[in-house]
């Protein structure tokens, strides 16, 4: 690989979203993939709302309680479908993790197809790293951000973030996307269910 | 570190003297009175288990039941109940919504930030909730958490100095301005004042002290570090019959930072962390389980299996 190849390029020009749009709907227009990007984002959401709700979780599977109290407990860990998180963070951290779901399909994808590369996994690992800090401000301000920064003596300094933590998703945000880019520019020129990409 | 002591230094208030005097810890007010209540409300409370851990919580019946009368556990009683749990301690000594924790089929430990989005969120949505539609059945317990933005520091002495104030100077059986009646366990009757179409149940005799706590989650926006007590002044000279001067001096001077210290003492031993809100759920004096953030009255239904 050239050093020119390890550079990492962005998406600077419309060919570039176009290729990475026509490249994400050829391969999630396989039914296996398709379903594989939907179980990732599930799991991916699950992971980041269930991180902040531990406790309140592990109750909900194990605790003395009722089918349907079971079901509205773990459901109202989830954004829009409880009241943990506004709508702007609710939304950012389902983007996150929708995000995440394409991002792994078109890794596994490339991978099977045409063998893995550093950059792009690198990218994907990094962005579900930062959707998860992402989603620990979001929770409340603090939680994961807390942790993190106190390794560092800042314990606290995310609450003086302008976005109170939001930077966090939207970071995670476009890590993905340029992982996403990085993966569908990997790809450029082979094919994908006979059709060219490019 | 001892929240009695910051009560105690009360006694050097002018407007207490006699009688007031012997009520200045609000956990001597309330066993002091849950004696004298006891001989009232003898038969009227049910079984209790000696064992403190998993039985029913002694409850009161007919038409007092949740609003207080009924109450004659101590604070030792209370924590004892709840299973020892660390966020159960000293919950006589704090600003509630409902039934005493020792009287309420549900206990909802709640430890907030007057500067927390979220905790105004979870006042707003859920807690306005559960004191519409289960106000004699959960009690909801609030402890002043700053752990978010800077003024919430001074909030939280503001707080628990219009708490120290208004529990500390009502005496037996006074009429209060609202029309609350403190009773000699040092509980009020139901507050029959609505808000919203929400019916509150009884606040414990801190009606102003939970005026004060709404008026910071609904005009968060407005506060900052160098503003906060010259508003708090304000609202409480307008909006309630504390002593606003008073109540901010004692804030400005940290009076009751003891009390403050040992809200975030127990949230810390608690595993409230640097999350807020931190609930964490009680029924039927066992602890069930802790949930964090803005959580929804579902979510706390659902887990209290009400």
């Amino acid at each position: 690989m050239s050093a020119r190849r390890l550079r990492p390029r962005l998406p600077t020009r419309r060919g570039d979203w176009r290729l990475m749009g026509r490249t994400v709907r050829l391969v999630l227009g396989v039914p296996t993939y398709a379903v594989g990007a939907l179980a990732t984002s599930i799991v991916a959401l699950s992971a980041f709302v269930v991180a902040q709700n531990f406790e309140l979780a592990r109750f909900a599977l194990v605790g003395p309680l009722a089918l349907d109290d079971r079901i509205s407990i773990l459901a109202g860990v989830y954004p829009f479908l409880g009241t943990s998180y506004g709508p702007v963070t609710g939304a950012a951290l389902v983007c996150v993790a929708a995000l995440a779901g394409v991002d792994a399909a078109m890794v596994v994808y490339h991978f099977r197809e045409h063998g893995f590369g550093a950059r792009e996994s690198g990218g994907s690992a990094v962005g579900l790293a930062l959707g998860a800090l992402g989603a620990g401000c979001a929770a409340c301000g603090s939680a994961v951000l807390a942790g993190v920064l106190s390794l560092f003596g800042a314990a606290g300094a995310g609450t003086f973030l302008p976005l109170e933590g939001l930077e966090f998703s939207v970071l995670a945000l476009a890590t993905l996307v340029l992982s996403v880019f990085w993966v569908a520019d990997g790809m450029r020129g082979g094919e994908i269910r006979g059709c060219p990409v490019e | 570190m001892s929240r009695e002591r910051s009560r105690d230094a009360r006694a050097d208030s002018p407007e207490f003297s006699g009688e007031s005097a012997r009520a200045l810890t609000r956990r001597r007010l309330l066993a002091v009175g849950g004696a004298a209540a006891l001989g009232t409300v003898a038969g009227c409370t049910g079984t209790q288990d000696e064992s403190g851990s998993g039985g029913t919580t002694a409850r009161t019946t007919g038409e007092n039941a949740g609003n207080g009368p009924g109450s004659t556990a101590t604070t030792e009683d209370a924590g004892a109940l709840l299973g020892g749990h660390p966020a159960a301690t000293m919950l006589d000594a704090q600003p509630r919504l409902g039934p005493a924790p020792t009287d309420a089929e549900g206990v909802v430990v709640a430890f907030e930030d007057p500067s927390c989005p979220r905790c105004a969120a979870f006042e707003r949505r859920t807690v306005s909730k559960l004191r519409e539609r289960h106000p004699d059945r959960v009690s909801v317990v609030f402890w002043c958490y700053p752990v978010v933005y800077p003024w919430g520091k001074p909030a939280s002495q503001a707080i628990e100095s219009a708490f120290a104030r208004e529990v500390g100077s009502m005496g037996s059986g006074k009429e209060m301005s609202d029309g609350t009646t403190m009773n000699e366990s040092g509980t009020t009757m139901a507050d029959e004042t609505t808000t919203g179409g929400a019916r509150y149940g009884a606040e414990q005799g801190s009606v102003a002290t939970w005026k004060l706590i709404r008026h910071y989650f609904e005009n968060q926006s407005r506060f900052d570090e160098g503003n906060v007590l010259d508003l708090t002044r304000e609202f409480l000279a307008t909006e309630t019959d504390l002593d606003a001067d008073a109540v901010v001096a004692d804030a400005a001077a940290k009076k009751h930072d003891d009390a403050v210290q040992a809200d975030l003492s127990a949230g810390e031993e608690a595993g409230a962390g640097s999350t807020t809100p931190t609930v964490f759920l009680f029924r039927d004096g066992e602890f069930r389980t802790s949930a964090k953030g803005s959580v929804s009255f579902d979510v706390i239904t659902s887990a209290l299996g009400l």
